[in-house]
């Protein structure tokens, strides 16, 4: 329960002060997805026309909410040296302060697409069927993310190779997920959260099918080994960042 | 269940360098303990431990009741959040629910004397308000032992004193305790009933804390005379040209390695007694000797006729300013001794067991005026 609350408070901190001195403050929380919606649209029109813009902009955010949430919680506990080395806060409370910052980023997105596939005319069972595989996919990313970012966050506090490759990590990885979505989908047409797992999913999907308990299965381990890393080991941090 | 803190055999190692090495005690509700040392003596890395924030290499701890520990003041606070933004993201990290602390912020408003600002940025804050702020929040804490690092000297002399007072305050409340890490051996001997002196990660001695501070007095701040600390590349010496004895005649000389002249500078020496109290505050700018420019490789002499120091062991801090910037300070820059003596030619009638100044102020006596 400490460690829920201390999560929450450091994520509030994060959240208040992200947008700190810009000009449109919290409307970029919006301008990023639809900026980002946009360029896979066309990437993606070019590339291969039978992904529609709704299936981007789900995929993209979902995507978001796995990245971010991994590879921010991985390197949430080297950048919070001061209260890690001063304060007992739970280890595990730091990447999952970063958790809660890419679902409140991850809400937004799922907003805006819901708002976009109302306005182009989607048949209401269709966004009705996609919204629920959305949201177990946006479950099962926030879940595997945060397990990743645990899983990760000792190592890059210890070798800081680990903490300087992860943004490159990040990169490729949003640079992959719409590579091997063409790959992943040849298995189902209707799996919209694909992209939301990029590579992962793909290999999921092209090794033992497309079943979704595949996806969650791996969330879960992720999740739970993350959070037995950082319970056990986690107070060698403060040695460590 | 009282509050205790048990720890047995708690060693704690940097690669091949040992921070702690077999410490063992119990400590129980209703004793406050202080922890001495010298820099790099474990007191810090112990204290990490006892909190939870870092694991011992082996051994173990044990305690009941809950516990807060307060290293630094205002870490995490935020420059871009607010006064009351940061009183509540701080009190939580220090492990206070919201309600405490909105139940609670009035008096942390009026006890950081800030109360007018709490809605600006931090940022606006001085580095004095800051503190107060920080330093008011953690004295809210409710805890049943409370684990302070260096954190009773943080302010002015004032906010330090009401600091100080508040800590008391909550300590005598029945089944609470605090480990207090301090080099400031007034605060220990006032605070604490038991202290743990550690010499090299080792307990040297720990027990009643007028026996450990005697001792550890006795061997690592027994000064030698005219001794001469240049921590500082400013400073190439701070020493008494003699041995100084309570009334006669004393001569302080401090070397300067300033390559170039100093402009506008100001020396600020400051007297602390044998518990690291304030005593009195010296420089030649305050005592009349402004200077507009300072020689290359300077000597500042300081001459008393009479030394107005009683018997007992003393040291002094340094500060050197150019143009109100630090260029140089230190802490301790000279302990020293002072041995008994006749500051009055007649004698006086103290025989003070405490190290303290000499004052020869005019008296008069005579008939008041009948009203």
């Amino acid at each position: 329960m400490q460690t829920l609350r201390l999560g929450w408070t450091l994520a509030e901190r994060d959240l208040r002060t992200r947008y700190a001195h810009s000009v449109l403050g919290s409307l970029w929380s919006l301008a990023q997805p639809l900026a980002m919606a946009t360029a896979l649209f066309f990437v993606g029109k070019a590339w291969n026309r039978t992904i529609s813009a709704d299936l981007w902009l789900l995929g993209w955010v979902v995507w978001n909410v796995f990245s971010s949430s991994a590879f921010a919680g991985a390197l949430s506990l080297a950048h919070n040296r001061e209260l890690v080395t001063k304060t007992a806060i739970p280890a595990f409370s730091y990447p999952l302060s970063k958790a809660i910052v890419a679902a409140v980023d991850g809400a937004v997105g799922l907003v805006l697409w819901g708002i976009f596939v109302v306005a182009t005319g989607v048949p209401l069972q269709a966004i009705t069927e996609l919204a629920v595989g959305a949201l177990f996919a946006f479950a099962a990313s926030l879940a595997g993310g945060l397990g990743l970012g645990a899983l990760l966050a000792l190592p890059a506090a210890r070798v800081r190779d680990v903490a300087v490759a992860l943004p490159f990590l990040a990169q490729l990885g949003l640079l992959l997920s719409p590579l091997l979505l063409g790959a992943s989908t040849s298995f189902s047409k209707h799996l919209p959260w694909i992209p939301g797992w990029g590579p992962v999913q793909a290999v999921l999907t092209q090794s033992v099918g497309s079943d979704s308990g595949y996806l969650w299965a791996a969330a879960v381990l992720l999740l739970a080994t993350g959070y037995g890393v950082l319970t056990r080991w986690g107070k060698n941090a403060a040695d460590w960042v | 269940m009282k509050p205790f803190i048990h720890f047995d055999q708690l060693t704690k190692k940097f690669g091949a360098h040992t921070a702690l090495d077999r410490l063992s005690g119990r400590w129980e509700a209703g004793s406050s303990v202080g922890i001495v040392g010298a820099n790099g003596a474990g007191k810090s890395t112990f204290l990490r431990l006892l909190s939870g924030i870092s694991a011992p290499t082996s051994g173990t701890i044990k305690s009941s009741g809950r516990l807060a520990s307060l290293l630094e003041v205002g870490t995490g606070f935020h420059p871009e959040l607010t006064g009351r933004e940061n009183i509540f993201l701080y009190g939580q990290i220090l492990g206070l629910r919201r309600a405490e602390i909105r139940a609670q912020l009035d008096a942390i408003a009026d006890f950081s004397g800030v109360s007018s600002q709490l809605d600006l940025p931090l940022k606006h804050f001085s580095s004095g308000q800051k503190i107060r702020l920080g330093f008011s929040v953690a004295a809210q804490l409710r805890s049943d032992i409370i684990l302070l690092d260096e954190v009773l000297g943080v302010g002015d002399a004032a906010f330090q004193q009401q600091s100080f007072e508040r800590m008391q305050s909550l300590l005598s409340e029945e089944g609470r305790m605090a480990v207090v890490v301090s080099h400031h051996l007034g605060t220990i001997r006032r605070m604490c009933t038991q202290a743990l002196w550690l010499e090299a990660g080792r307990d040297r001695l720990s027990g009643p804390v007028a026996d450990v501070l005697e001792a550890y007095k006795n061997a690592y701040a027994a000064p030698k005379e005219t001794e001469t600390l240049p921590a500082n590349p400013w400073v190439a010496s701070v020493r008494w040209a003699n041995s100084l004895v309570a009334g006669q005649p004393a001569r302080l000389e401090v070397e300067l390695n300033n390559n170039s002249p100093l402009q506008r500078p100001n020396l600020r020496l400051t007297l602390f007694n044998q518990h690291g109290e304030f005593l009195a505050p010296l420089s030649p700018v305050t005592s009349g000797l402004e200077s507009i420019l300072w020689p290359k490789r300077a000597r500042i002499v300081l001459e008393f006729d009479r030394l107005p120091l009683m018997r007992g062991t003393y040291h002094l801090g340094l500060r050197l300013t150019e143009n109100d910037l630090e260029l140089a300070h230190l802490p301790v820059a000279l302990p020293f001794a002072v041995e008994e003596g006749l500051y009055f030619p007649k004698g006086d009638t103290f025989a003070p067991r405490l190290n303290g100044l000499w004052l020869d102020p005019r008296w008069t006596v005579a008939e008041s005026n009948p009203a």
